[in-house]
């Protein structure tokens, strides 16, 4: 169960990207047919997948044993179902997408990285700028009285940042890259109309600047490599394939598996280097304080600052299966609470979630992530579960850090609903009626997550003049199926009383040095 | 009637609470002229008159009123649409006029509006401050369902991904299972993560066994993972040759081999940090020498200079190193390098760091940083000099040692010697008496030093040799030490017992002393408590400026021999004036006949006056004639309350004894009434002439008032003596 984090503030500009971005492709598309020698990235070509043919973007392109094998995207696809393809799973007797008109005809394009960026900046610009300008006026940006002033002392800083920033950016051009510069888009027809062509500068600028303020693990959309790099972790007891990219060291990604030492989280190439290093390493568990110990698991808390390498380590992995999170900035200002599982060969970590030291947003969390192997064992649920036990503790009301990946948000869809319906049912035995804040307050979830999870379970009715909410029928069939099965499986709950845990308290003066 | 019950949970509208008796009466009496009410009033009304059994058409109307009540947004409508009316007076209204629209009233609590058609029939926003009640699918009606206005939030996944296949696919299987309908739950798919890897047992050991409180930790990766580079294949090859090389005692281990090598890299990332990270191709490779690496060796405490392979390991390690353009032989994070653009574009890049935000500057900051500096600088220097001193004192230990070793084996030498020439005697040179008497004094010279450490400077030799050494007669070493506890009980017990002597030489001192100052701050009563008088004693008495506390027999300043009073005729302060006889407690009557010593006691009378009567005051008749008539006078009442029976007149003669009065004065009565001054020296002189004295010390500030058989007033009778007769022989 997999969720990423990244900066709010930007759900009110997605709406308008989104509607706006498809048309502007699809009117630039150049359809025809291909050949091998054609097929360069960018195209779309249709590439059968699990026995039927999918339409996927080809992101990159490399030879093998003196084939050549295509990188790519299934369009509607989540990323991590990328994959390098032989061409014999490319339909060419359909008509591909070629990309936009003004670029060449692509040539024959090397995979690596700078190249590819390179190649990239001709043509990136101007679309950029085609699909940015008619959305921006519509949109209502309530927040972005202050962006006005930002982007301008960026921009004068930056003298001249069209020419050598605008050559940086995104690996790639499609749509979902297009997307991820929702700051910048907005801001530039409010405040200066003339910068138009350019908003991927500010966009980049602003973005950078949101996470130095911010303190968030936002990643900059044009930062991401689009092309997994890495192919297989040996973690532990398991092999893992990795979904995206991940900053370990480049020379890493010629290694046909990366060993991760499973308690010190280190990397190494060569298999002989690990086992070398599992003689020497000392570690058993996560170095910090153990917080929560049950039956099952026990829980960590380290700090970002005071183990760096071990977090950086952490970070790195996680990002092998998130895709919105960011490595930009340090790892300081985060706490990190990794769950374990204990046998006599140290203490497992299973998953982990990252926080905030101190979140203007009221995140009570940052990333969150089961490790691949241990997936869908209910381990995700006591993560979550344990961020709001927390959240509890403290006394606030904590959301995760937006966006969520797709299954971040089922995972925490479907604690809410467990917990909201548990909790209803219980009133509705009782007194008979609860009003939402006071789900929040007794949830430790915020308002809003609460009416969403409602809303999307159909539970909000008008009735006679009212509000109500009502336990419908399917809900309660789906307690009772959850109950059942817990009762089998056995459920794995949180015990509050086992948390030996005070809200840490940063000094004003940590926060002046890098926490 | 039908609506009631289906409303009823929704809208609470009765108070359970009201007491019915007392709403029928009321109700009773203000029927049809009731006073305006407020809402929940008319709501107790309309119970009472349902309970009343009021007929139909007037239980009508409450379930009009109803939704009025509920609905907010209906408020701020009726005065509009009733501008003349009261809301009480609508009730009666609707009462009257429209009993017969109850029937038709819909469902919905919008019923109320359709009789006034400018209400709006949008429903209002959802309140997450309004209790909202919980129900299921039997309590209500779909078909009344309408929620569309309630903005609908985002899920808070990026949009591009919302629409992505599989996440869609698992939502609309949720949303159907939470319709009811029987769907299988769809799975969103990820890359496979299953496989074992076989090699796990030999990798990790089954070594660890969880604590059992929870577990606290604060070592870094860093601390825990021993030297940080790793030997790999190329590694083993060359190490491989190089220990064949070696016989089997001087070859290199790994471990040794891997901790030359992390030295390497350590001291070349400190002194060269941006080597390798150049991205021109064939830039010549500068590593440090040998030479220049033990240099930094030893400026950074690094462990290279111990490891005796090192210098033989760095040819290899610079072969290496070159061979990878100067980069580290183990891979590493790529940070930024300061080049901002090309850093920002690198994705490889990563855990940059975060520019501190700008503390507020301020004069006021600017004087505590200075503070804090100066405080922590005065702090070092102070871990310097007790570092220093420690030193010290561990070196003087040291010698310390020496010397003691010394000493033992020339007295193992100096024994082999006796024995071998048979000389006994001089034994007590072999043991180390004198040491260990000295230790002992010194640490009682040290604890007295504590005790009282403003008399002794601290200097000090240096503390004793450990007694371990010095002792040879088998107890543990601490036998004759000097607990500092010990001390401050000893001096507590000291002073104890020094207080106690100390009271009862006082208590001897005061024996037949009546002691008027024990209560001397309280205020005089204004009425004399009524204790029994006090018996007649015989007195001696004391006339003393100063307290006569310590006792006169005790300081001989004081005692009768004492020159001082008289030794240059000036005058002194003090008075001493003294009168001695021991008064036995207890005198049979006989006795107290007999004696002639005249005796005394003293009364506090109202308004604490002081009242001293006398007895046995006695004058010879002879003595009568030589003394003045007006003297005499004082005697004229002496008997009347006397319970003797003496018709003679009073004689003096016992109250002058010598062994009665003893007379050593000091006054300033010389200046104030010379005249008397010499005819009381006179009347001193001769024994036949004398004042009777009140025992007159100073009590409660009462002076003056004295009763009627008072003796003799202070002044006067305090006689002047320069040349007192001679001090007499203290009877006691």
């Amino acid at each position: 169960m997999i969720l990423d984090p990244c900066k709010a503030g930007y759900t009110d500009i997605m709406v308008t990207r989104d509607g706006s971005q498809e048309p502007a492709v699809e009117k630039e598309v150049i359809k025809g047919y291909a050949t091998i020698a054609t097929l360069a990235i960018g195209v779309k070509a249709w590439v059968e997948k699990d026995g039927e043919y999918r339409q996927a973007e080809i992101l990159s392109k490399n030879m093998r044993k003196g084939e050549p094998v295509f990188y790519v995207h299934y369009q509607d696809f989540n990323k991590r179902l990328d994959e390098w393809v032989t061409a014999s799973r490319i339909d060419l007797s359909q008509e591909v997408e070629f990309p936009v008109p003004e670029k060449p005809a692509p040539p024959k394009k090397e995979q690596s990285y700078p190249n590819l960026k390179n190649q990239k900046k001709d043509k990136k610009l101007p679309r950029d700028s085609m699909v940015s300008t008619p959305d921006t006026p519509s949109t209502p940006v309530a927040s972005s009285i202050i962006r006005p002033l930002k982007r301008a002392r960026v921009v004068a800083e930056g003298e001249h940042p069209s020419p050598s920033s605008v050559a940086t950016p995104a690996p790639d051009d499609d749509g979902i890259d297009v997307v991820e510069t929702p700051a910048g888009n907005v801001v530039a027809p409010l405040t200066d109309p003339s910068r138009e062509g350019e908003p991927e500068v500010f966009s980049k600028e602003k973005e950078i600047e949101k996470l130095r303020t911010s303190g968030s693990m936002t990643q900059s959309a044009h930062e991401v490599a689009r092309v997994r790099n890495l192919s297989k972790l040996q973690m532990g007891r398991y092999e893992v394939e990795t979904w995206y990219f991940s900053p370990y060291p480049s020379e890493l990604t010629e290694c046909d598996v990366v060993y991760i030492c499973e308690f010190c989280l280190s990397y190494f190439g060569e298999e002989r280097r690990f086992q070398r290093h599992r003689l020497k390493c000392e570690l058993f568990h996560p170095p910090g304080n153990e917080i929560y110990r049950d039956e099952h698991i026990s829980f960590f808390e380290i700090d970002g600052r005071r183990q760096r390498t071990w977090c950086r380590n952490l970070c790195l992995l996680s990002k092998c299966f998130l895709d919105h999170k960011t490595l930009y900035y340090d790892v300081d200002p985060f706490l990190f609470y990794c769950m374990t599982s204990r046998d006599e060969y140290g203490c497992h970590l299973l998953g982990y979630f990252s926080k905030e030291k101190e979140s203007a947003e009221n995140y009570n969390v940052a990333c969150i992530l089961t490790l691949p192997q241990y997936q869908r064992l209910g381990y995700g649920r006591l993560l979550i579960a344990f961020s709001y036990e927390l959240s509890k503790r403290e006394g606030k009301l904590g959301s995760p850090e937006k966006p969520l990946s797709d299954l971040g948000l089922l995972g925490y869809r479907a604690f809410w609903q467990e917990v909201i319906v548990d909790l209803l049912v219980e009133v509705k035995d009782n007194k008979g009626e609860i009003s939402v804040d006071e789900i929040a307050t007794r949830l430790a979830m915020t308002a809003n997550d609460v009416v969403h999870t409602l809303q999307n379970l159909n539970m909000i009715k008008y009735f006679k003049g009212q509000h109500v909410i009502c336990l419908t029928a399917g809900v309660l069939a789906q307690r009772e199926a959850l109950l059942e099965k817990q009762k089998v499986k056995g459920k794995r709950t949180i015990d509050s009383s086992l948390l030996k845990w005070k809200p840490p308290v940063f000094l004003p003066a940590a926060k002046t040095w890098n926490w | 009637m039908i609506l009631q019950p289906k409303r009823e949970p929704v809208k609470q509208p009765l108070p359970p609470h009201s007491p019915p008796k007392q709403h029928c009466s009321r109700c009773i009496q203000t029927e049809g002229k009731r006073p305006p009410t407020n809402r929940s009033d008319r709501k107790k009304d309309r119970q009472k008159d349902r309970q009343n059994g009021r007929p139909q058409k007037k239980a009508g109307p409450d379930r009009i009123l109803t939704p009025r009540t509920t609905p907010d947004r209906f408020k701020p409508q009726e005065p509009a649409l009733h501008p003349s009316t009261s809301s009480k007076t609508l009730d009666h209204d609707l009462l009257v006029t429209v009993p017969s629209m109850i029937v038709l009233l819909p469902l919905k609590s919008d019923g109320f509006s359709s009789f006034y058609p400018p209400a709006n029939p949008r429903p209002r926003k959802l309140s997450t401050k309004a209790a909202l009640q919980v129900i299921d699918d039997s309590q209500i009606d779909v078909t009344d369902d309408d929620t569309r206005h309630i903005a609908t939030i985002e899920s808070g996944v990026e949009r591009t991904e919302e629409v992505e296949h599989h996440l869609q696919a698992a939502i609309s299987a949720a949303n159907a299972a939470a319709l009811g309908s029987k769907v299988k739950a769809a799975f969103i798919p990820t890359p496979d993560a299953s496989k074992v890897a076989a090699n796990y047992d030999n990798l990790y050991r089954k070594v660890y066994a969880h604590p059992h409180s929870y577990v606290r930790f604060s070592s870094t990766v860093e601390d825990t993972s021993g030297s940080l580079y790793c030997i790999d294949e190329e590694d083993d090859e060359y190490l491989a040759t190089f220990n064949s090389k070696r016989s089997q005692g001087t070859q290199c281990s790994e471990d040794k081999f891997e901790e030359a090598i992390s030295e390497y890299e350590m001291l070349t990332s400190l002194k060269q940090p941006f080597l390798g990270l150049s991205e021109e191709e064939n830039l010549p490779i500068h590593l440090m020498t040998y030479e220049e690496m033990e240099e930094a060796a030893f400026e950074s405490d690094s462990k290279l200079a111990d490891n005796p392979w090192a210098k033989d390991l760095y040819t290899w390690w610079e072969q290496r190193r070159v061979k990878r353009k100067g980069k580290p032989l183990m891979s590493i994070l790529k940070f930024e390098q300061g080049q901002i653009d090309k850093d920002d574009g690198d994705p490889y890049v990563c855990f940059r760091r975060r520019e501190h935000r700008p503390a507020r500057k301020t004069r006021r900051t600017d004087a505590q940083s200075i503070d804090k500096l100066k405080r922590l600088r005065l702090d070092m220097e102070r871990v310097r000099s007790l570092g220093k001193c420690l030193q010290q004192r561990e070196d003087t230990k040291k010698e310390n040692q020496v010397l003691e070793a010394r000493v033992y084996f020339t007295r193992c030498k100096l024994k082999k010697y006796k024995r071998d020439f048979g000389i006994t005697g001089d034994d007590d040179d072999l043991v180390n008496k004198v040491g260990r008497a000295l230790t002992s004094l010194h640490i009682y010279d040290s604890c007295a030093n504590i005790l009282q450490p403003r008399k002794r400077t601290v200097e000090q030799p240096p503390a004793p040799a450990p007694k371990a050494v010095v002792r040879h007669d088998f107890k543990p070493p601490e036998a004759d030490l000097v607990q500092l506890d010990d001390l401050h009980k000893l001096r507590r017990l000291n002073i104890e017992q020094l207080v106690l002597e100390n009271r009862k030489k006082r208590q001897s001192n005061n024996a037949g002393w009546r002691d008027q100052t024990v209560e001397a701050f309280q205020k005089p009563l204004l009425t004399p408590p009524p204790d029994k008088p006090q018996p007649f004693r015989q007195v001696r008495t004391y006339y003393a400026r100063q307290l006569l506390s310590p006792p006169p027999s005790a300081s001989p300043s004081l005692s009768p021999s004492s020159p001082t009073p008289r030794t240059n005729g000036i005058l002194q302060p003090r008075i001493t004036f003294q009168t001695a006889s021991p008064a036995p407690a207890k005198r049979k009557r006989e006795e107290e006949d007999e004696s002639e010593a005249a005796r005394f006691r003293i009364r506090t009378g109202r308004n604490s006056r002081i009242m001293i009567d006398r007895r046995g005051m006695k004058l010879t008749k002879k003595d009568a004639e030589h003394i003045d008539e007006r003297v005499l006078d004082r005697f004229a009442f002496d008997h009347d309350d006397s319970d003797e029976d003496q018709d003679e007149l009073p004689v003096a003669r016992a109250y002058n004894r010598d062994n009665n009065l003893l007379f050593t004065a000091n006054l300033f009565l010389q200046q104030v009434m010379p005249k008397r001054h010499d005819s009381l020296a006179q009347s001193l002189q001769s024994p036949a002439t004398g004042y009777p004295h009140g025992h007159i010390t100073s009590i409660n500030g009462v002076s003056g008032n004295f009763g009627s058989h008072l003796t003799t007033p202070i002044t006067p009778s305090a006689p002047h003596a320069p040349h007192a007769p001679s001090p007499m022989n203290h009877s006691a």
